[in-house]
């Protein structure tokens, strides 16, 4: 029975047929209730003639502040309670965990999983009418014993399941301080798993508490699911944390979004730079779990195009989005496109190039070079891995400087701190923190906003 | 005889405690053997639930995946979007009758995408053995039932050499009904194949629709969780196994789930474990509990049973004893009692005699010679009581020896000077019954002695002459000192003693019971106080082998004195 609710959980696109209607218009223009925009940018919308040109599409989609009211959320937290939680680490935790369920109405719904050799479902999938009785239930949290990270994460997505709904915001919080020892625990097997709840519309953020935990697989999790991920060194930022993550759970104007990209015979899509697609001839398949209200999130596909006379234009890609607007709580759907065109003029195409695309390219091209240099550093390769941090340090502050942004040379200073700390002792917490920022980079997901008096 | 009691009275509460205690020990014993098979039949019934429950689970799986599959599509698009939106599929596959891949395509062609490539990787075994067609011609493929309309119940056994995995491990392919088919006109079935790659188990749904396979590949992770899902979690407050831990292993033995409240070690050897059904039966179940389970188990029931009985059976015991010893010593206090008043009759009887003696041997002085008659009847009255001072000495000497209070007056004298005394005492009653007597003295020197227990002594060897041997007429008393010892003899020849009697003679209050003492008073004392004085006196009283009649030595220690 179970079975049969969660396959109609299932979050059905609509994008199949429809391209023959698609390449007519090149953007549809939102609805007034329409949350959710799509903007479809080329980063270069003028390209030389004469050769293959490879060029960047984005595709940006921004929730919309249309109505000052929220989809009610599932949501379940699962807390790591093995031994090595114990102390404060577990205290603010607890702390975290009730500071964000104060945040929800009585009409959402919470679980909470404990997990540490065993796995307690300590509040089992209910509506927020006994807070005071929940509350009780985290407080009396003890912490001691291995981390069954898999079969919390197991115990949590069922409990989300039991109130699945496309009209809820599905979202499973997962903290962690240590390695994954009893049970699945390498990041493949947790990315596949994150995967297939991704599909059912659940996200799962992970929170990497400390510095033992296993970053690569609470990255993979996360990604897969198209959850957040957040690198707390101190527990004292746990609050802050989920106070995060709550606000984009709380602001969630979209879910279920599925992403359908066609680019006409010549032109071919080459990869979809930092993420996961499925390519497949001229389509190209993407998928997004959430949108949040006054927050960008966007695709960079790579494509080559073949060259043409001056003046003429080339269709690039047309763009179908499918989502399930969850203020007005049905399916939506979203088109749009884009074309270049053909000049002769070097100086004319620098001119017009777009910048906010080119943002987006270097930041992407500096998370992709920044996990070079991670993978060095992995193979014990200090000096190269130096390297490649400090070049992708002059890339991005080159390109910073020429667009004049500020997340770039944000993104520079990050990558040079990184060359200074490679060595055995500072690597452990900067492979974390590059790990975040890539996260960031390629989900522009939110980062920990710390209370500004603090 | 005080701690002779108590030993026998601790013999007697100890024994049967014992004999029940072992034996209980015995029975707890087999009960702990009965006890635990019957504990790990109990822990594989609930293996065998957890199985099943993971039976039903993956039978809704099935359910679940085919109602993806179906209705069974050959547009690749159509399959590229299902295997993007199934959270448990990975990958779909479609075969042609002779177990071509119809879908993903091979090679290079337009539209492949990168992860198709890579499942092809994973799966190329699969579709070269063709072993879900059973074009590859090994064992019993899926060709070979497809046309059954009946599920597939049989298990496709592979050779590893045909299939097996680069870890050099056996794949197997393990067809188990799946849910019922839906009513079709095309003869259906399907069925799961598992094979090994990367981290360990790797799981394919198939069905077969007319001359195509379909098959989904299975997202492992996803179905791992939703498995675990359905087990049981542990709450901390009310654990559902409070004091045991279950564990789901995978084929390499690497711990999957587990739950209860018990710990156990990492390397911990379970009780009971239990293969998982097809088709996860590389998987295993494993219960364990700690070692006390057992034991508790017997010390709350049969262990504390056994307790109460044989406490129970102690007390009774112990009241039983106690009972004996108390009627004993009742019987001991009344003999006690007798003794002390006889004892005390007796001292009160001394006097008088003695007196009643003292002048009637006065008497016997005064009377004129003529006078033969009186003279008689004196004689008479004085034997008689010679005879009950004689008796009133026994009586006080055995007292003096319940009482441990027997102890020897030693003075210097002669023992003939002391047998001549005795036997003037007893002529009277010699004469009377004709009995010669022979002494012949050998021991004139003055010795240390008690002669009072001298007297009692051979005063009794010769009353007993008088009493038992009066048939032999004859009576032969003689001493003889040898160093420091003294020995006399007292021979009769009369009947003698029979020679099983020899030593019981000496026993207090025995007396031989036959012909030759019919008729005759005594009190049984007199030859066992004689032993015990003689003994005192650092000497012995046997009776000697003789030709005829009895023969009693007595021995004394009796060092010489100076003096006269």
């Amino acid at each position: 029975m179970r079975m049969k609710t969660t396959f109609q959980g299932t979050f059905k696109g609509c994008i199949r047929a429809a391209l023959l209607f698609a390449l007519a218009l090149p953007a549809i223009p939102a609805a007034a209730s329409r949350s959710v925009e799509l903007d479809v940018q080329m980063s270069t919308p003028l390209v030389l003639t004469g050769a293959r040109q490879k060029a960047y599409v984005r595709i940006a989609l921004t929730g919309l502040d249309v109505k000052r009211m929220r989809a009610p959320v599932n949501a379940a937290i699962v807390l790591d309670q093995s031994g090595s939680m114990s102390g404060r680490k577990i205290e603010e935790a607890k702390r975290a965990a009730i500071m964000a369920i104060d945040q929800l109405r009585d009409d959402d719904i919470v679980s909470v999983v404990t997990y540490q050799s065993t796995v307690d479902v300590l509040v089992p999938a209910t509506k927020l009418y006994d807070r005071e009785g929940i509350r009780r239930a985290i407080r009396s949290i003890r912490a001691g014993g291995k981390t069954a990270l898999f079969a919390g994460v197991s115990k949590g997505a069922r409990e989300l399941e039991k109130f699945l709904d496309r009209n809820r915001v599905n979202t499973l919080l997962l903290l962690s301080d240590g390695l994954a020892n009893v049970g699945p625990s390498s990041p493949g097997e947790l990315a596949q798993f994150g995967e297939s709840l991704g599909r059912q519309g659940i996200s799962v953020t992970t929170i990497g508490l400390g510095l033992q935990y296993n970053e690569d697989l609470m990255t993979r999790l996360a990604m897969a699911s198209d959850g957040n991920h957040f690198f707390v060194e101190d527990e004292g930022d746990l609050e802050a944390a989920f106070a995060t993550e709550f606000g984009d759970v709380l602001s969630t104007v979209a879910q279920g979004v599925t992403i359908h990209i066609h680019c006409p015979k010549g032109v071919r899509p080459v990869r979809m730079v930092g993420r996961e697609a499925r390519i497949s001839g001229q389509n190209v398949h993407a998928s997004l779990n959430q949108l949040f209200r006054d927050q960008t999130r966007y695709f960079l596909l790579e494509v080559d195009v073949p060259p043409t006379s001056a003046g003429k234009v080339q269709r690039v890609a047309d763009v179908t989005v499918g989502y399930h607007d969850l203020m007005a709580g049905s399916q939506a759907t979203l088109r749009g496109g884009t074309s270049v065109t053909f000049t002769n003029s070097a100086t004319t195409v620098e001119q017009r190039r777009n910048r906010e695309v080119a943002i987006a390219v270097a930041r992407q091209i500096g998370a992709e070079q920044n996990e070079v240099a991670t993978v060095l550093r992995d193979e014990g390769k200090i000096e190269e891995s130096r390297e490649a941090f400090r070049m992708n340090f002059a890339y991005l502050e080159k390109e910073g400087n020429r667009l004049n942004e500020s997340s770039l040379k944000q993104d520079a200073a990050a990558n040079y701190k990184a060359s200074e700390n490679l060595d055995e002792k500072g690597w452990v917490r900067t492979r974390k923190q590059q790990q975040e920022l890539q996260y960031k980079t390629k989900t522009q997901r939110a980062v920990i906003q710390k209370p500004k008096n603090d | 005889m005080k701690p002779k009691l108590t030993i026998v009275l601790v013999l007697i509460v100890i024994t049967p405690l014992a004999i029940v205690g072992w034996l209980g020990a015995r029975i707890v014993q087999d009960e702990q053997v009965v006890l635990e098979h019957q504990l790990r039949e109990l822990m594989l019934g609930q293996l065998r639930a957890v199985d099943t429950v993971l039976g039903r689970s993956l039978e809704r799986y099935e359910q679940a995946v085919l109602d993806e599959m179906r209705p069974f599509s050959l547009d690749p698009e159509e399959l590229r979007r299902r295997g993007r939106q199934s959270p448990y599929v990975v990958q779909y596959y479609v075969l042609d009758d002779e177990g071509r891949l119809l879908f993903p395509p091979l090679g290079i062609q337009a539209g492949v995408t990168a992860s198709e490539r890579e499942s092809l990787r994973r799966t190329g075994q699969i579709w070269d053995s063709g072993v879900l067609t059973g074009a590859g011609g090994t064992g019993e493929g899926l060709g070979g039932s497809a046309t059954s309309r009946r599920p597939l119940l049989s298990i496709a056994e592979q050779s590893s050499s045909t299939l097996s995995s680069p870890q050099g491990r056996p794949a197997a392919s393990a067809s188990k009904a799946p849910a019922q088919p839906q009513s079709s006109d095309t003869p259906e079935s399907a069925g799961w194949h598992v094979w090994y790659w990367g981290d360990g188990i790797q799981m394919m749904l198939w069905a077969r629709d007319g001359q195509r396979t379909h098959a989904a590949e299975i997202n492992r992770a996803r179905l791992l969780a939703d498995l675990i899902a359905e087990l049981p979690e542990t709450d901390v407050l009310a654990p559902e196994l409070a004091e045991g831990r279950i564990r789901l292993a995978d084929s390499a033995g690497r711990l999957l789930y587990q739950w209860g409240s018990f710990e156990a070690g990492d390397d911990a050897q379970p009780i009971a474990s239990l293969a998982v059904g097809a088709p996860l039966g590389a998987w295993s179940l494993q219960y364990h509990a700690p070692a006390s389970v057992f034991g508790s188990a017997a010390a709350g029931g049969f262990l504390l049973n056994l307790a109460a009985a044989v406490a129970v059976l102690g007390a009774a015991v112990i009241g039983l004893s106690y009972y004996f010893y108390r009627e004993q010593s009742r019987d001991m206090n009344e003999a006690a009692q007798r003794v002390s008043f006889v004892n005390q009759v007796s001292h009160e009887l001394k006097t008088p005699l003695t007196n009643i003696r003292m002048y009637a041997e006065l008497l016997e002085k005064d009377v004129d010679e003529p006078d033969e008659r009186l003279r008689r009847h004196l004689a008479v009255i004085v034997s008689e009581s010679q005879r009950l001072s004689r008796l009133i000495g026994n009586v006080l000497t055995f007292s003096r020896k319940q009482r441990e209070a027997l102890e020897l007056r030693r003075n210097p004298g002669v023992v003939d000077d002391v047998l001549r005394g005795v036997l003037d005492h007893f002529r009277p009653a010699l004469d009377a019954k004709q009995i010669e007597v022979e002494f012949k003295p050998g021991a004139g020197e003055s010795v240390s002695m008690d002669a009072d227990a001298v007297e009692q002594i051979v005063g009794n060897l010769i009353s007993n002459v008088e009493k038992y041997g009066a048939e032999g007429k004859h009576m032969e008393i003689s001493s003889r000192r040898d160093g420091d010892t003294v020995a006399i003899a007292v021979a009769d020849l009369g009947p003698g003693l029979p020679s099983r009697e020899r030593q019981r003679i000496f026993e207090p209050f025995y007396r031989v019971s036959n012909a030759l003492t019919e008729g005759v008073s005594g009190t049984g004392m007199g030859l066992a106080i004689s032993r015990d004085l003689a003994r005192l006196h650092g000497g012995d009283l046997e009776l000697v082998p003789s030709e005829r009649g009895a023969r009693f030595r007595v021995t004394l220690d009796c060092p010489a004195v100076e003096g006269p």
